[in-house]
């Protein structure tokens, strides 16, 4: 019995040509005795058969052209794909882009204010500095430049022309 | 360019070289599309599948590495496919066109022809009755004439689980198929 399972996993590969040749001889010469490994051998002979008769199956002919088919089809798709989604992106991007443009617009006026009012401030801080910058020879006949007219506005109260006070009650009194 | 090795028809390939791709598609279109029909039996579904392995080779042509020889490489691809396809078949319930045109075909053959043709269909239907594993083995190494440490290579498994595996396939077989 020990014999016969050992043979019988061997009969696969002695019908399929194999084995080498001393174990072919040991197949053979056991089948020559026993019965049921006789039998098993002919079962699967006729099996083999069987898968036979199940024969080559051809490729359909034109496979190759279907592949090249296939593949500018799905070319095509991406190119349509690849053109949505940039023409999606574009309509996003000035939209985005808009956006940005008003917000850097914002940005430069807030900064050119800013930058004037500190400017301004930095200006009227001390007027010493500014009659300093600006030397006014009274002497001179010359025509009052609009700095100078400035200057004279905020330069030393003995300079300035005397203007003589309206008193408010005696306006009301003497209208 | 005919006589030349998969793996150097490949590297032809990944250099631009679309003819080299076209001699790959022409030596491999036979075997596999036999493969995939023995496995699926169904002959459009298994043209679909081919297409799609070479299609993803062409768009991608460095996707196969050199790291085993292409024909283990392009099986082994083949069988995953099919092995897909069996579990979304099961998933959607759906049956195989190729069983239910040789039952049509059956009936209108002559006399000659229809032993023949109820010897496909009982074959194609008792290989789909053994389980997967040992369906891919056998199929791969009767009709295809692999080496078991091809299909070793192919499947991932041991030689000696590849020799088991054609065993069972072939009791199974016999105690489907042959009446004592």
């Amino acid at each position: 019995m020990k014999n016969c399972e050992i043979i019988q996993k061997l009969l696969i590969p002695f019908t399929l040509n194999e084995l080498n040749e001393a174990e072919t001889k040991v197949v053979k010469e056991h089948l020559e005795t026993c019965l049921d490994c006789s039998r098993i051998l002919s079962q699967q002979q006729q099996l083999f058969k069987q898968l036979d008769s199940w024969g080559d199956i051809e490729p359909s002919i034109d496979l190759y052209n279907q592949l090249k088919r296939k593949v500018e089809l799905k070319k095509k798709h991406l190119i349509q794909k690849i053109l949505v989604q940039f023409i999606a992106l574009k309509h996003y991007m000035t939209v985005r882009r808009t956006i940005l443009g008003i917000a850097l617009i914002g940005l430069i006026c807030l900064f050119t204010y800013t930058f004037d009012v500190i400017h301004r401030e930095a200006n009227f801080e001390s007027p010493d500095d500014l009659s300093k910058i600006a030397v006014i020879d009274t002497n001179k006949n010359t025509m009052p430049t609009l700095i100078d007219s400035i200057l004279s506005f905020s330069s030393a109260p003995a300079k300035q022309t005397k203007v003589t006070p309206i008193s408010v009650t005696s306006s009301i009194e003497n209208p | 360019m005919k006589s030349l090795p998969d793996e150097k028809l490949l590297s032809l390939f990944q250099a631009g070289n679309v003819d080299a791709f076209e001699e790959i598609y022409h030596r491999y279109s036979g075997p596999l599309v036999n493969f995939m029909v023995r496995m699926l039996n169904d002959q459009q579904r298994a043209e679909d599948i081919f297409q799609d392995i070479f299609i993803k080779l062409l768009e991608q042509p460095n996707i196969y590495q050199n790291r085993a020889r292409f024909k283990i490489w392009v099986y082994r691809v083949a069988v995953n496919r099919c092995l897909n396809e069996i579990r979304n078949r099961k998933k959607r319930n759906v049956k195989p066109q190729q069983v239910t045109e040789a039952l049509q075909m059956n009936q209108k053959a002559s006399n000659s022809q229809f032993s023949q043709i109820e010897l496909k269909i009982e074959i194609q239907q008792a290989v789909k009755l053994i389980p997967f594993e040992q369906q891919t083995v056998l199929i791969l190494k009767y009709y295809h004439k692999l080496t078991y440490p091809e299909i070793s290579q192919i499947i991932k498994c041991p030689v000696g689980t590849i020799k088991s595996r054609m065993h069972y396939a072939i009791q199974n077989l016999r105690e489907l198929l042959i009446q004592e």
